[in-house]
Protein backbone atom coordinates (compact mmCIF):
# COMPACT_ATOMS: atom_id res chain seq x y z
CA UNK A 1 0.00 0.00 0.00
CA UNK A 2 1.23 3.46 -0.29
CA UNK A 3 1.71 6.15 2.02
CA UNK A 4 -0.67 8.33 0.50
CA UNK A 5 -3.24 5.51 1.31
CA UNK A 6 -2.78 4.96 4.56
CA UNK A 7 -4.58 6.26 7.45
CA UNK A 8 -3.29 9.53 7.57
CA UNK A 9 -3.76 11.04 11.16
CA UNK A 10 -3.78 9.33 14.53
CA UNK A 11 -5.78 11.54 17.34
CA UNK A 12 -4.59 9.98 20.24
CA UNK A 13 -2.67 12.91 21.05
CA UNK A 14 -5.61 15.09 20.67
CA UNK A 15 -7.89 12.84 22.52
CA UNK A 16 -5.10 13.12 25.73
CA UNK A 17 -4.58 16.34 25.25
CA UNK A 18 -8.67 17.24 25.58
CA UNK A 19 -9.37 14.41 28.04
CA UNK A 20 -11.39 13.03 25.11
CA UNK A 21 -14.00 16.02 25.09
CA UNK A 22 -15.13 15.62 21.66
CA UNK A 23 -15.88 19.71 21.78
CA UNK A 24 -12.45 20.66 22.16
CA UNK A 25 -11.47 18.24 19.79
CA UNK A 26 -13.86 18.99 17.13
CA UNK A 27 -12.13 23.03 17.88
CA UNK A 28 -8.63 22.16 17.59
CA UNK A 29 -9.76 20.03 14.28
CA UNK A 30 -11.63 22.96 12.80
CA UNK A 31 -8.87 25.58 13.66
CA UNK A 32 -6.56 23.27 11.26
CA UNK A 33 -8.98 22.83 8.84
CA UNK A 34 -9.32 26.59 8.42
CA UNK A 35 -5.97 27.26 8.85
CA UNK A 36 -3.38 24.58 7.18
CA UNK A 37 -5.14 24.50 3.81
CA UNK A 38 -3.81 27.63 2.91
CA UNK A 39 -0.41 26.99 4.48
CA UNK A 40 -0.59 24.36 1.90
CA UNK A 41 -1.64 26.51 -0.56
CA UNK A 42 1.13 28.37 -0.15
CA UNK A 43 3.82 25.19 -0.25
CA UNK A 44 1.91 24.70 -3.48
CA UNK A 45 2.34 27.87 -4.85
CA UNK A 46 6.42 28.86 -3.28
CA UNK A 47 7.26 24.98 -5.41
CA UNK A 48 5.66 26.24 -8.58
CA UNK A 49 7.33 29.80 -8.86
CA UNK A 50 10.49 28.22 -7.17
CA UNK A 51 10.54 30.06 -4.23
CA UNK A 52 12.42 28.05 -2.36
CA UNK A 53 13.09 30.08 1.19
CA UNK A 54 8.93 30.12 1.03
CA UNK A 55 8.58 26.73 0.75
CA UNK A 56 10.86 26.04 4.03
CA UNK A 57 9.71 28.58 5.94
CA UNK A 58 5.79 27.10 5.11
CA UNK A 59 6.75 23.79 5.78
CA UNK A 60 8.58 24.78 9.09
CA UNK A 61 5.17 26.63 9.93
CA UNK A 62 2.73 24.08 9.47
CA UNK A 63 4.89 21.14 11.15
CA UNK A 64 3.78 21.21 14.35
CA UNK A 65 -0.14 21.79 13.88
CA UNK A 66 0.60 17.90 11.43
CA UNK A 67 2.04 16.88 14.66
CA UNK A 68 -1.15 17.69 16.96
CA UNK A 69 -3.20 16.25 14.41
CA UNK A 70 -0.87 12.77 14.51
CA UNK A 71 -0.18 13.47 10.87
CA UNK A 72 3.29 11.81 11.23
CA UNK A 73 3.93 10.78 7.56
CA UNK A 74 3.12 14.44 6.41
CA UNK A 75 5.27 15.23 9.12
CA UNK A 76 8.06 13.78 8.12
CA UNK A 77 7.92 15.00 4.36
CA UNK A 78 7.41 18.63 5.48
CA UNK A 79 10.52 18.09 7.77
CA UNK A 80 12.16 16.38 4.67
CA UNK A 81 10.70 19.76 2.38
CA UNK A 82 12.77 21.64 4.62
CA UNK A 83 15.89 19.69 4.82
CA UNK A 84 16.00 19.68 1.05
CA UNK A 85 15.64 23.59 0.80
CA UNK A 86 18.77 23.27 3.24
CA UNK A 87 20.92 20.92 0.95
CA UNK A 88 19.71 22.83 -2.14
CA UNK A 89 18.41 19.77 -3.39
CA UNK A 90 15.53 21.24 -5.44
CA UNK A 91 14.62 18.72 -7.71
CA UNK A 92 13.97 15.74 -4.67
CA UNK A 93 11.99 18.81 -3.02
CA UNK A 94 9.55 18.60 -6.08
CA UNK A 95 8.70 14.73 -5.63
CA UNK A 96 8.82 15.33 -1.77
CA UNK A 97 6.24 18.60 -2.78
CA UNK A 98 3.51 16.01 -4.64
CA UNK A 99 3.45 13.58 -1.82
CA UNK A 100 2.74 15.74 0.93
CA UNK A 101 -0.11 16.93 -1.25
CA UNK A 102 -1.27 13.93 -1.78
CA UNK A 103 -1.05 12.81 2.48
CA UNK A 104 -2.64 16.47 3.23
CA UNK A 105 -5.33 15.88 1.37
CA UNK A 106 -5.87 12.31 2.72
CA UNK A 107 -5.30 13.93 5.93
CA UNK A 108 -8.37 16.88 5.65
CA UNK A 109 -10.40 14.66 3.92
CA UNK A 110 -10.07 12.19 7.27
CA UNK A 111 -10.41 14.84 9.72
CA UNK A 112 -13.12 15.97 8.24
CA UNK A 113 -14.92 12.65 8.49
CA UNK A 114 -14.29 12.50 11.88
CA UNK A 115 -15.92 16.29 12.83
CA UNK A 116 -18.73 14.67 11.01
CA UNK A 117 -18.67 11.49 12.96
CA UNK A 118 -18.93 13.41 16.38
CA UNK A 119 -21.19 15.82 15.28
CA UNK B 1 5.71 40.84 46.62
CA UNK B 2 5.38 40.73 43.03
CA UNK B 3 3.09 37.65 41.22
CA UNK B 4 2.08 35.86 38.32
CA UNK B 5 -1.07 37.12 37.04
CA UNK B 6 -0.92 38.15 33.45
CA UNK B 7 0.35 35.52 30.72
CA UNK B 8 0.70 36.60 26.98
CA UNK B 9 1.06 34.10 24.11
CA UNK B 10 2.19 35.19 20.85
CA UNK B 11 1.90 32.78 18.02
CA UNK B 12 0.49 33.58 14.30
CA UNK B 13 -0.13 30.07 14.23
CA UNK B 14 -3.98 29.90 16.06
CA UNK B 15 -3.77 26.24 16.66
CA UNK B 16 -0.72 26.59 18.60
CA UNK B 17 -2.01 29.89 20.14
CA UNK B 18 -5.37 28.25 21.31
CA UNK B 19 -3.90 25.07 22.49
CA UNK B 20 -1.04 26.60 24.50
CA UNK B 21 -4.34 29.19 25.92
CA UNK B 22 -6.45 26.53 26.46
CA UNK B 23 -3.29 24.28 28.07
CA UNK B 24 -2.47 26.96 30.96
CA UNK B 25 -6.16 28.09 31.42
CA UNK B 26 -5.60 25.67 34.36
CA UNK B 27 -3.60 27.96 36.49
CA UNK B 28 -6.63 30.26 37.54
CA UNK B 29 -5.84 33.30 39.16
CA UNK B 30 -3.65 34.12 35.77
CA UNK B 31 -5.39 35.89 32.75
CA UNK B 32 -4.52 34.52 29.86
CA UNK B 33 -4.50 37.27 26.62
CA UNK B 34 -3.66 35.65 23.10
CA UNK B 35 -1.48 37.87 19.84
CA UNK B 36 -1.04 37.21 16.44
CA UNK B 37 1.93 38.98 16.08
CA UNK B 38 5.25 40.50 18.04
CA UNK B 39 4.17 43.84 17.40
CA UNK B 40 0.25 43.55 19.16
CA UNK B 41 2.39 42.24 22.09
CA UNK B 42 4.27 44.62 22.09
CA UNK B 43 1.85 47.61 21.73
CA UNK B 44 -0.06 45.52 25.11
CA UNK B 45 2.94 45.52 27.32
CA UNK B 46 1.19 48.39 29.98
CA UNK B 47 -0.80 45.55 31.18
CA UNK B 48 2.17 44.34 32.63
CA UNK B 49 2.27 40.63 31.79
CA UNK B 50 5.04 38.78 33.93
CA UNK B 51 5.30 35.77 31.45
CA UNK B 52 5.19 36.04 27.68
CA UNK B 53 5.02 32.92 25.84
CA UNK B 54 6.73 34.16 21.80
CA UNK B 55 6.98 32.13 18.82
CA UNK B 56 10.18 32.72 17.39
CA UNK B 57 9.16 33.05 13.78
CA UNK B 58 6.41 34.92 12.64
CA UNK B 59 6.18 34.21 8.95
CA UNK B 60 2.60 34.32 8.62
CA UNK B 61 2.21 37.51 10.34
CA UNK B 62 3.55 39.47 7.27
CA UNK B 63 6.99 40.01 5.21
CA UNK B 64 7.52 42.98 7.41
CA UNK B 65 6.79 41.49 10.47
CA UNK B 66 9.21 41.90 13.57
CA UNK B 67 10.49 38.13 14.24
CA UNK B 68 10.63 36.41 17.22
CA UNK B 69 14.30 37.72 18.53
CA UNK B 70 13.69 40.90 17.71
CA UNK B 71 10.04 41.38 19.68
CA UNK B 72 12.29 39.61 22.63
CA UNK B 73 14.71 42.51 22.57
CA UNK B 74 12.04 44.78 22.43
CA UNK B 75 10.48 43.04 25.54
CA UNK B 76 13.41 43.24 27.47
CA UNK B 77 14.17 46.95 26.81
CA UNK B 78 10.68 48.07 27.60
CA UNK B 79 10.84 45.87 31.21
CA UNK B 80 13.43 43.46 31.88
CA UNK B 81 11.73 41.59 34.83
CA UNK B 82 9.39 40.08 31.78
CA UNK B 83 10.06 36.24 31.76
CA UNK B 84 10.39 35.54 28.12
CA UNK B 85 9.71 31.91 27.34
CA UNK B 86 10.36 30.81 23.32
CA UNK B 87 8.31 28.60 21.11
CA UNK B 88 9.70 27.31 18.82
CA UNK B 89 9.61 24.19 15.48
CA UNK B 90 13.81 24.76 15.27
CA UNK B 91 14.79 21.95 17.10
CA UNK B 92 18.48 23.46 16.66
CA UNK B 93 20.91 24.02 19.78
CA UNK B 94 21.93 26.86 18.53
CA UNK B 95 18.44 28.99 18.10
CA UNK B 96 17.86 28.13 21.47
CA UNK B 97 21.04 29.27 22.59
CA UNK B 98 20.78 32.39 20.79
CA UNK B 99 17.49 32.77 22.28
CA UNK B 100 19.11 32.56 25.75
CA UNK B 101 21.73 35.31 25.19
CA UNK B 102 19.05 37.84 24.91
CA UNK B 103 17.69 37.01 27.71
CA UNK B 104 14.77 34.03 27.60
CA UNK B 105 13.98 32.50 30.51
CA UNK B 106 13.17 29.20 28.20
CA UNK B 107 13.31 27.52 25.09
CA UNK B 108 10.36 24.89 24.36
CA UNK B 109 10.35 22.97 20.85
CA UNK B 110 6.53 23.04 19.58
CA UNK B 111 5.97 19.29 19.63
CA UNK B 112 3.26 16.74 21.97
CA UNK B 113 5.26 17.85 24.94
CA UNK B 114 5.18 21.79 24.61
CA UNK B 115 2.10 22.30 26.26
CA UNK B 116 3.49 20.22 29.17
CA UNK B 117 6.49 22.43 29.40
CA UNK B 118 4.40 25.00 28.78
CA UNK B 119 2.91 24.76 32.11
CA UNK B 120 6.34 23.85 33.88
CA UNK B 121 7.49 27.00 32.45
CA UNK B 122 4.97 28.93 34.25
CA UNK B 123 5.30 26.60 37.43
CA UNK B 124 9.56 27.53 37.51
CA UNK B 125 8.54 31.15 36.57
CA UNK B 126 6.62 31.21 39.80
CA UNK B 127 8.97 29.86 42.18
CA UNK B 128 11.96 31.77 40.81
CA UNK B 129 9.79 35.05 41.63
CA UNK B 130 8.76 33.70 45.11
CA UNK B 131 12.27 32.76 45.58
CA UNK B 132 13.43 36.64 44.65
CA UNK B 133 10.62 37.86 46.97
CA UNK B 134 12.17 35.89 49.47
CA UNK B 135 15.41 37.02 49.34
CA UNK B 136 15.06 40.56 49.05
CA UNK B 137 12.95 40.15 52.27
CA UNK B 138 16.05 38.48 54.26
CA UNK B 139 18.32 41.21 52.58
CA UNK B 140 16.23 43.43 54.53
CA UNK B 141 15.86 42.02 57.69
CA UNK B 142 19.87 41.70 57.28
CA UNK B 143 20.66 44.96 56.91
CA UNK B 144 18.00 45.78 59.73
CA UNK B 145 19.64 43.84 61.97
CA UNK B 146 23.27 44.78 61.05
CA UNK B 147 22.31 48.58 61.36
CA UNK B 148 20.51 47.33 65.13
CA UNK B 149 23.44 45.89 66.09
CA UNK B 150 26.04 48.20 64.78
CA UNK B 151 23.96 51.04 66.55
CA UNK B 152 24.27 48.90 69.74
CA UNK B 153 27.65 49.28 69.72
CA UNK B 154 27.88 52.30 69.21
CA UNK B 155 25.85 52.97 71.82
CA UNK B 156 28.09 50.90 74.35
CA UNK B 157 31.04 52.19 73.29
CA UNK B 158 30.36 55.89 73.62
CA UNK B 159 28.50 54.94 77.62
CA UNK B 160 32.22 53.27 78.17
CA UNK B 161 34.28 56.24 76.70
CA UNK B 162 32.10 58.67 78.55
CA UNK B 163 32.24 56.37 81.94
CA UNK B 164 28.56 56.03 81.99
CA UNK B 165 30.06 52.63 82.78
CA UNK B 166 32.51 50.77 84.60
CA UNK B 167 35.91 50.05 83.12
CA UNK B 168 35.75 46.76 84.01
CA UNK B 169 31.89 45.97 85.13
CA UNK B 170 33.02 42.68 86.68
CA UNK B 171 31.20 40.80 83.66
CA UNK B 172 34.33 38.46 83.50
Amino acid sequence: MSDENKTQTDLGFLGTFTGNDTARMRKYITLFLGAAPAEAEAIRSALTTADHEKVRASAHSLRPQMTYMGAKAGEELLKRMEEDVKAGKYDELQVTGAKFEAVFSKVCEELQAYLKQIS
Amino acid sequence: MKEVNTIFIVDDDATQLTMVADHLSKFKNITIKTFSSGEECIKNLSLKPQVIFLDYNFDKAGDKAKNGIDVLKSIKDADPSIEVVMLSGQDRIEVAVNTMKYGAFDYIVKNESSFHRAENAVKNIIRKIRLEGNVKIYKRLFITFAICFTLMIAIIIYLWANGYIAKNPGWF
